[in-house]
């Protein structure tokens, strides 16, 4: 991986996991939305079509990792990078069928859609607190050295 | 009450019940295509319509029981500016939608064939095709059942209002005070439930027709498969030498109106504002989810495109090295 693919990454995951958060109606009532530049997160049609965006790109650059590993290096993985790669398989699986959702004509039972919202939620907050200990063990460490 | 989720069992299982359900087995036999043509549509020939409000009658006494019940003192809400709204003293209103008032009835005086009459709208939600009040809910609380029908349910709204500001019409309509946020974080998340009009689902699994359309003296509404209730209009829309409402509104809706006059007419002269919906024309909200979600499946194949191509090249350069002859 490049560093600019890297960067890339970590810019676009920015994005998504701030517009995914965008989707609950916290941002104007937090005044988060009133910062000037901010007021975009209040608005639905703005944080979904960026969700959308950003989650495509995601998905490109994910698939693009997943077949450099699995043509190129094919190392045994550590345990958290096991972790990880459930994590991705949820929140990708359940974002999937919620975009298969909003499609036209198509029904799911009101249980599913409840399940399946629950399940994208939960799994993007724990890919958050993943990363950030993650970030934080890594600056412990560099701090230890 | 909504069935479907119960509150109880919604706060007994948590979340991690419902996640395991879902990535186990639940989701993949689930997703099934619906028949927007077959959706349940509703027909109003506007020339029919006499406002005299036996509709609005039959859908209080019908849903009375699904009503708030709001306990009071509302909890202190942070930060204070999130606002209160409490229609339970004002049960009695019904020239505007609110939580209980799911259909009203809206005047237009306007000129018909040279004449002044005053024409009666019968509001509630529309039953949008593919419902952004449904489909854009982050918590599932609002559904769409496969007949097409759309409701909320409350047991698991949360009030936070999103469907309200979603739907072109800003039909759903807010009671604090009541709902399951009361038992999560009161001050800090959520705000009562949202409430508007579910189509009289219970009386449609009864086999028994939605109550304004039961109780109507002037038969303003008919019922039908979508494609069929299109048609219907149309052959109105042609013998009134009318216009049609809800054929392309919001993606399409299942709800058609068919007006003597044009709809823009019909919507400059009535009053408008909160709980009194419009008639705009509204493009398709849910365009860019549909356009974009189709088009979404096409980007995991891009980036697999890209590192295997990539992963050839250097492979073939490789080889060329090696072997320069
Ligand atoms: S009219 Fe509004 S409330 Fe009714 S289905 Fe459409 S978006 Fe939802
Ligand atoms: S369909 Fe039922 S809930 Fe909807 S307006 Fe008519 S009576 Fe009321
Ligand atoms: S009962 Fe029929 S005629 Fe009376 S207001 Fe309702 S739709 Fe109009």
């Amino acid at each position: 991986m490049t560093p600019l693919f890297h960067t890339l990454f970590r810019v676009n995951m920015f994005f998504l996991a701030l517009s995914g958060v965008g989707h609950m109606p916290i941002f104007k009532r937090y005044y988060i939305a009133d910062i000037p530049g901010l007021g975009w997160l209040a608005e639905f049609q703005v944080t979904l079509t960026l969700h959308y965006l950003t989650a495509a790109l995601f998905l490109a650059m994910v698939a693009w990792i997943a077949t450099t590993w699995v043509l190129e290096h094919r190392k045994s993985l550590s345990r958290m990078a096991r972790v990880k790669i459930g994590l991705y398989i949820v929140v990708i699986t359940s974002g999937g069928f919620l975009v298969i959702k909003n499609l036209k004509g198509i029904y799911l039972p009101a249980a599913a859609i409840t399940a399946t919202d629950l399940t994208h939620l939960a799994g993007a907050l724990i890919m958050g607190l993943t990363a950030l200990a993650q970030i934080f063990h890594e600056k412990t460490t560099l701090l230890k050295q | 009450m909504n069935p479907t989720l119960s509150r109880r069992a919604f706060l007994k299982g948590g979340v991690a019940t419902a996640a395991t359900a879902v990535t186990a087995t639940a989701l993949p036999g689930t997703a099934e295509a619906a028949d927007p043509g077959g959706y349940l549509t509703t027909l109003l020939d506007l020339s029919k319509c006499v406002g005299c409000g036996e509709c609005v009658t039959a859908c209080r006494e019908t849903h009375e029981g699904d009503f708030p019940r709001p306990g009071k003192p509302f909890p202190s809400m942070i930060p204070n500016r999130v606002p209160v709204e409490d229609f339970s003293l004002a049960q009695e209103v019904e020239d505007r939608l609110t939580p209980y008032n799911w259909l009203t009835i809206q005047e237009a005086e306007v000129t018909v064939n040279g004449e002044n009459q005053t024409l009666y709208i019968p509001r509630r939600c529309m039953h949008c095709v593919n419902p952004p009040c449904v489909k854009l809910c982050p918590w599932g609380a609002a559904v769409q059942e496969k007949n097409g029908l759309s409701r909320i349910n409350d047991s698991l709204c949360l009030g936070g209002a999103k469907c309200r500001k979603a739907c072109p019409w800003h039909i759903p309509q807010r009671q604090t005070g009541v709902g399951l946020y009361l038992d999560i974080l009161p001050s800090l998340a959520g705000n009562g439930v949202m409430y508007k009009c579910d189509r009289c689902h219970q009386r449609l699994k009864k086999g028994e027709l939605p109550a304004c359309i039961d109780a109507c003296p002037e038969g303003v509404q008919s019922i039908g498969p979508r494609e069929e209730m299109i048609q219907k209009a149309k052959t109105l829309a042609k013998e009134i030498n009318g216009y049609i409402y809800g054929l392309e509104e919001n993606g399409g809706t299942n709800t058609l109106y068919v007006s003597p006059v044009p709809f823009d007419t019909l919507h400059n002269a009535m009053e408008k504002g909160p709980g009194l919906p419009d008639l705009a024309p509204h493009g398709n909200s849910m365009a860019m989810a549909e356009n974009v979600g189709a088009a979404m499946l096409l980007a995991p194949l891009a980036g697999f495109a890209a590192a295997a191509g990539r992963i050839f090249l250097k492979l073939k350069q490789t080889a060329k090295e090696e072997d320069p002859s």
